[in-house]
């Protein structure tokens, strides 16, 4: 596929270069769209993520960002356009390779998606086994990441013993647990109250002055504004706003709504 | 792998006990159709056991006329022996005829006790070919002889047992093809009820980028275990019905020849359980791949 090109030096320039910046990027949308049926969910989304940002998704209800969530991790699949994740082309990656994707992402719900049958242990541990990972090593990481979220003593408590925050927190150290580069998190703070949300957001931030890369698709528009980080707003699945620093909205009528 | 293999075996077995009762109908299902496929096979197999023993008895029996004078016994053997191909001749009384019989029924003789007072029986000649494959024109000569009435040979019984056979086998075939269909539902089936109750841990394994193997190996194992116990139970009820039978029937009708029970129904339990083997995992992989999207 790149033996038809003239091999002159501007394009072994280009490439290089591309391949520079190609490094330094997570994720890389180029003019993604996603239609459900006749449904324009996603519109023409170009979108650059660099390793290590923590970037908030914002916008009105069926805006697209659960959407563009899911093109990330391929559960869902661009009708056009090109999705690149950590070098992995997404679109065209072949299913049987999906799961390699998968490991490189965590990804945090607002319905944390815990298995009730399962003590907080066992729910962290299964990443890991379902991976692979041998069970010297899953018996010293688990207690390493519940420490990392302060759930360190709930080892043996079932998800339907702990409060929102605490499930929240669990599913949190099961989405780390093997270590991925880019966390996502579907509106995680939906279901918790003001400090159980707050606490959810440290944590992620603090995944991210680890190394992580964070993505958030939110509601929570005081903490957004109290964060003061990369800002992406969506509108019907085209992209609006990008702010290097910003609040949770600019629009008058959005502020005049929420009551400021 | 071996680690996969060993949890995919774990869950299975769970998983079919938390389903009892959909997983009894699935090998019961499997059972019967199993069986219904041996109760063919062991026909057929014995019907063509009678057919290639009387295929080998290249005799002829030539019936003579009622009105045969035993006087003339040895001209009516010499008759017989000059025809090319006739190997050896022997002359059977209607008396020798009865004893003869009577020895075959053993203890059940006095079934025979009706015709003992009015022989039906005929005195005829007992005519051994040397090819068998001449037997029709040695027997159409035979039947030229004065006062031989009627002759009968093995090859035409033969051949309509063979298509007796046949047409068992392939009606057995047909039929075992319709109760694969109803079996193969009834595991996916299973299966699917299995990924429906297990559907948020496919969902946390997909999420967290388990391989496909990780998450069909305990769907695959289930359907395998689920075909392989019904072929269980469809190869130990063939094994006992069989050796009841021939049992039996040694004992009322001694003179039917029957196939003892090995090396048959040891063959025919392989080939049960490899049938069963498949169509659990063909079924299982048919739901996996189906309901279980990547
Ligand atoms: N599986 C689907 N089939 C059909 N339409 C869908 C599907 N998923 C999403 N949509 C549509 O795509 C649009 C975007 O949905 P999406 O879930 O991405 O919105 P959202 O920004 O996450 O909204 P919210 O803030 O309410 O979660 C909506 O109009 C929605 O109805
Ligand atoms: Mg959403």
């Amino acid at each position: 596929m790149y033996g038809r090109e003239t091999p002159c030096i501007t394009n072994i320039w280009l490439g290089y270069i591309a391949y520079r910046m190609g490094a330094r990027l997570l994720i890389v949308l180029s003019h993604v769209s996603k239609h459900y049926g006749n449904i324009c969910a996603l519109d023409d989304v170009t979108l650059n993520i660099t390793k290590g940002e923590f970037v908030f998704l914002v916008g009105p209800s069926g805006a697209g960002k659960s959407t563009l969530l899911q093109l990330l991790f391929r559960e869902e699949k661009a009708s056009e356009g090109s999705v690149v994740v950590d070098n992995l082309n997404v679109t065209r990656l072949p299913r049987r390779h999906v799961p390699l994707l998968r490991r490189k992402v965590g990804v945090v719900f607002q319905d944390f998606k815990l298995l009730n049958s399962k003590t907080v242990f066992e729910n962290v541990a299964f990443v890991l086994q379902v991976t692979g990972a041998p069970k010297s090593f899953i018996r010293r990481r688990v207690p390493q990441v519940l420490n990392l979220v302060g759930l360190a003593g709930k080892e043996r408590a079932y998800p339907e013993q702990l409060s929102g925050g605490e499930q929240q927190r669990a599913s949190l150290a099961r989405a780390i647990a093997n270590s991925p580069r880019l966390i996502l998190a579907d509106e995680p703070t939906g279901n918790l109250d003001r400090d159980s949300s707050w606490s959810i957001m440290r944590l992620l931030a603090e995944f991210n002055k680890r190394g992580a890369t964070v993505l958030v698709a939110t509601h929570d528009w005081p903490i957004v504004d109290a964060m003061q980080r990369r800002v992406v707003e969506i509108n019907e699945g085209k992209i609006t706003r990008d702010d290097e620093q910003g609040g949770y909205s600019r629009s008058v009528a959005t502020n005049r709504a929420l009551g400021r | 792998m071996l680690r996969l293999i060993g949890r995919s075996v774990v869950e299975g077995f769970k998983s079919i006990w938390a389903h009892g009762l959909m997983s009894l109908a699935s090998v019961g299902t499997v059972a019967v159709s199993l069986l219904v496929l041996a109760v063919f096979l062991v026909v057929a197999a014995n019907l063509s056991y009678v057919a290639d023993i009387l295929e080998e008895q290249v005799e002829i029996v030539a019936y003579c006329s009622p009105e045969f004078d035993r006087e003339w016994r040895e001209t009516l053997i010499e008759k017989a022996e000059a025809i090319p191909g006739v190997g050896s001749v022997a002359f059977v009384g209607r008396e020798e005829a009865l004893d003869r019989l009577r020895e075959q029924f053993g203890s059940q003789a006095d079934l025979l006790s009706a015709v003992e007072d009015d022989n039906p029986l005929r005195d005829h000649l007992e005519i051994t070919v040397e090819d068998p494959e001449r037997i029709e024109s040695v027997a159409r000569s035979v039947g030229e002889i004065q006062s031989i009435d009627d002759v009968a040979y093995q090859r035409e019984v033969v051949e309509r047992l063979y298509s007796v056979t046949e047409a068992l086998r392939t009606a057995g075939v047909g039929l075992v093809f319709l109760l694969a269909a109803a079996t193969f539902l009834l595991i996916s089936n299973t299966i699917r009820l299995t990924i429906f109750a297990r559907r948020d841990e496919i969902e946390v394994m997909r999420l967290v980028g388990a391989s496909s193997a990780f998450i069909w190996g305990p769907l695959v194992v289930e359907g395998l275990l689920l075909g392989m116990i019904g072929a269980g139970i469809a190869g130990i009820a063939i094994y006992w019905g069989y050796q009841d039978l021939v049992g039996s029937l040694h004992i009322s009708l001694p003179f039917l020849p029957i196939l003892g029970p090995q090396p048959l129904i040891g063959n025919l339990i392989q080939l049960l359980l490899i049938i069963g083997a498949m169509l659990g995992i063909m079924s299982s992989w048919f739901s996996a791949q189906r309901y279980v999207k990547i």
